[in-house]
């Protein structure tokens, strides 16, 4: 056996290196996606038309790109309906999913266990159990321009992993919006979180294998009114969580929270703590103290006028900053209309920690980024281009029954959202992120005057106080 | 299939480029095993030379026959004496960072001494052990190849490196699952297929625990089975640790039944019903004795089924050593009758 090994290794990298064995697959609505993986090769691309699919996937082949087909406001559709554990079970290295919806799972939409390049891209997912995107045990991870809604935990969750970016995604009416757990190097940034119990946790917890969480950088997100009632288990540690919470750090060292928009969260804009001893003492390799902690230039407003009983108890009042005084080298600058409750905290100029090194290698996608398909405009009364950070024309004017198409034409991502002034209100438009090339429609069924803004650029002028007019 | 194809196929599968199933062990902890001192702690480990009365071997509780568990609740001490805890398997004992039910031992060799020493089990006086062993010649001669450098070469410390080197030999990872994971689709059945994604599922969460490749952790943890065993706690101390056990393998455990620490439960259906229904949560034990993970989650009772048929495919003693039809003592070869 040992002696064929080296003819039988040139017989297999013959056979890994024929690019015939790699395909390109493709999966119609009343086809079933599970039977394209069964048979597909390492390498191969399985694109999925629009419909909606009853199903949970596996995929342990290696280098699988499942691409959902995108036209206009459709996209496929993994739908458990309740009855089904997870949409997708990934463990093959690298994993790509783009296009897809994902809900009614009862455990999670997509979980990548143990995989090396894990890219998620452009995926909704909406009441899938207790995570909408979980990468677990896995490397090398980027997780954008996602929405993900009404989970029972954590929307977007990273665990005992090494090496993510989580960036551009639109996490609301989740437990837990985004949540960074035991793992090193990371970058959160451009995330749009609102409506939460908690929009952004950067957690290290006790009883897994990798004890740290360190150089993460937090920075660039709007963390907005995470005001929602704990609707998790309460017996899990997420479900205890007190709603009112921006951007939590617990037990992480060398974080870096920078230039994030943090608004309107009744208990604490931004807060730093330990791991509590209750919880530490069970694992005791584990260093409970948040240490090295930056919080600098962020923008933290009107936070903390509500605030749940127990950030009552333990800070005394909600705030815009809330240190529990644990920790060493933790620094925050706030701004002077700023309102810091708990221990007061050193400035970071006084403080001498150094800015973490991120060292995130993602893979480059497998597959070149597409042409965009053209938008579709069939059937719509009046177009309006997002296009240089403004809303073209800015004024629109149509009938009853008639329909709205929106274009986003710039290279940022742009949500289409009801709201008067800065305030969003998400009825009746409520539209998924945007990114470059895409649209959103609506149909507007009752004569009024409906004002509509962008949320991630909703502080700027020309973002927002936009308007459609429907007239009889 | 043509033959050609057929040939690359297997090749593929040899060589390991297979799916992300497959993870590599960890490296072997400790002394590597040498051929001598494996085949001195085979002997070692069926001889009842090692108890003080002549009684017990190690294999008494670790049997050959029932994948080196003993089939019941609690093992059996000296004179036929319940034990406290459930006999662990020994399969990929190699592979663990730490030893016991409540993890005291730090090393293999460590582990061996408790059973060795315990006055409730082999209760071997160490002195008249060694004395036992430089009496029979089989022993003197065994114990200059497994240590050719040491002149007194019986001590109790190599017996202990003895048992270890045979207990690293003792490695499971040629199951049906591992063939599965290696690319071979056909080596589970269907219901298997779908208990591993329920394995893997975040509504049950069994694989956050129970890792991939050993279906482990070097980890500490509650899930409330209601006894009043200490587990770490009893060793550390720490009252936050009360009710906390190490993390059992899954590798061969279709044969290792009655589960948990204490053997309370009698089948795999009934551990996978325990965690169905919350763990310890169910039965009142108290919530910050039980990890966070753990519970109640619904599934079908066919989709209970498809996760004990998977755990089936978990089987693999093709490592399985041969055993001695006679030890040097000469006193019965124990724990060896047919399942």
């Amino acid at each position: 056996m040992t002696r064929r090994t080296p003819w039988l290794a040139l017989l297999a990298l013959a056979w890994l290196a024929d690019p015939a064995a790699a395909e390109h697959v493709r999966v119609r609505a009343g086809e079933s996606i599970a039977a394209a993986l069964a048979v597909v090769s390492p390498g191969s691309v399985i694109e999925v038309e629009p419909g909606v699919y009853h199903e949970a996937l596996v995929v342990d082949t290696p280098n699988i790109t499942l691409r959902g087909i995108v036209r206009g406001t459709e996209r496929p559709v993994l739908d458990g309906r309740g009855q089904l554990n997870d949409g997708v079970i990934a463990s093959g290295s690298p994993f790509t999913m783009t296009g897809f919806a994902l809900r009614h799972y009862k455990g999670n939409g997509v979980t990548t266990q143990g995989v090396d390049g894990v890219f998620l891209t452009d995926l909704v997912v909406d009441d899938t159990g207790l995570y909408g995107v979980y990468p677990v045990q896995s490397r090398n991870i980027t997780v954008t321009h996602c929405t993900v809604t009404r989970i029972r935990d954590a929307g977007i969750y990273v665990g005992e992993s090494h090496g993510a970016l989580v960036a551009m995604n639109y996490v609301h009416h989740n437990v837990a919006g985004i949540e960074i757990e035991n793992t090193n190097d990371v970058e959160v940034r451009d995330n749009l979180t609102h409506d939460n119990t908690a929009g952004i946790l950067v957690f290290v917890l006790p009883g897994k294998v990798v004890k740290e969480g360190k150089r993460i950088r937090v920075h660039r997100n709007w963390v907005v009114r995470n005001n929602t009632p704990n609707f998790g288990d309460p017996e899990s540690i997420v479900g205890s969580l007190p709603h009112g919470i921006g951007i939590l750090l617990m037990g992480v060292d060398d974080t870096v929270v920078e230039n994030n928009q943090v608004r309107e969260n009744g208990s604490l804009g931004v807060a730093i703590t330990r791991l509590a001893e209750k919880h530490a003492k069970k694992d005791p390799p584990l260093e409970p103290m948040t240490d090295g902690a930056r919080i600098v230039a962020n923008h933290l407003d009107a936070n903390g006028s509500a605030p749940h009983q127990v950030i009552l108890e333990g800070y005394g009042a909600g705030g815009d900053f809330g240190w529990d005084g644990t920790g060493r080298g933790n620094c925050a600058d706030l701004a002077d209309g700023a309102k810091p409750v708990g221990v007061p905290i050193p400035g970071c100029l006084e403080a001498t920690a150094p800015a973490p090194a991120l060292a995130h290698t993602g893979h480059a996608p497998a597959e070149p980024a597409q042409p965009l398909p053209p938008p579709d405009l069939s059937g719509a009364a009046a177009v309006v281009h997002i296009r240089g950070m403004r809303f073209e024309p800015r004024h629109v004017t149509v009938k009853e029954g008639e329909t709205v198409v929106w274009v986003n034409d710039d290279n940022v991502v742009h949500t289409i959202t009801s709201g008067k002034g800065t305030l969003p209100s998400h009825e009746p438009l409520s539209s998924p992120f945007l990114v470059r090339g895409q649209s959103f429609r609506h149909t507007f069924g009752e004569e009024g005057k409906y004002e509509y803004l962008c949320l991630p650029h909703l502080d700027q002028a020309a973002m927002r106080g936009a308007t459609v007019t429907v007239a009889e | 299939m043509p033959r050609a194809r057929l040939l690359l196929l297997l090749a593929w599968l040899l060589l390991g480029a297979g799916t992300g199933l497959e993870r590599p062990f960890p490296a072997l902890a400790g002394e590597p095993p040498t051929p001598a001192r494996a085949a001195l702690g085979r002997l070692l480990f069926f001889d009842p030379v090692l108890s003080e009365d002549g009684t017990l071997s190690c294999a008494h509780c670790h049997q050959p026959a029932r994948a080196f568990s003993d089939g019941r609740r609690t093992a059996l001490g000296r004179g036929g004496r319940p034990l406290a805890r459930n006999v662990p398997t020994l399969w990929n004992v190699a592979f663990k960072e730490r030893w016991l039910w409540d993890r005291r031992a730090a090393s293999l060799e460590e582990q061996a001494l408790v059973p060795l020493l315990s006055a409730d089990e082999m209760a071997a006086d160490p002195e008249r052990l060694v004395a036992r062993l430089a009496a029979l010649p089989a022993y003197r001669a065994a114990f200059a190849r497994a240590f050719p450098d040491e002149r007194a070469s019986i001590t109790l410390a190599n017996v202990t490196r003895a048992l270890a080197a045979f207990e690293r030999t003792l490695v499971s990872r040629a199951s049906r699952f591992d063939r599965y994971a290696a690319g071979a689709r056909a080596a589970l059945t269907a219901s298997e297929q779908r208990g591993l994604a329920l394995f893997r599922s975040l509504n049950t969460r069994c694989f956050e625990c129970h890792r991939l490749p050993t279906f482990e952790a070097p980890l500490a943890l509650g899930i409330g089975v209601p006894s009043s065993d200490p587990g770490v706690g009893g060793v550390t101390g720490e009252p936050a640790q009360l009710g906390l056990f190490g993390v059992p393998t899954l590798r061969n455990v279709a044969l290792t039944a009655p589960y948990m620490h204490d053997g309370s439960l009698p089948t795999l259906a009934a551990v996978v019903d325990f965690y169905r229904g919350g763990g310890g949560r169910a039965f009142g034990v108290p919530a910050e004795r039980i990890d966070g993970q753990i519970r109640a989650f619904s599934i079908s009772d066919a989709e209970a089924a498809d996760l004990v048929a998977f755990l089936g495919a978990l089987t693999d003693e093709s490592a399985s050593p041969r055993v001695p039809e006679r030890v040097p003592s000469g006193l019965p070869v124990l724990g060896v009758e047919a399942r």
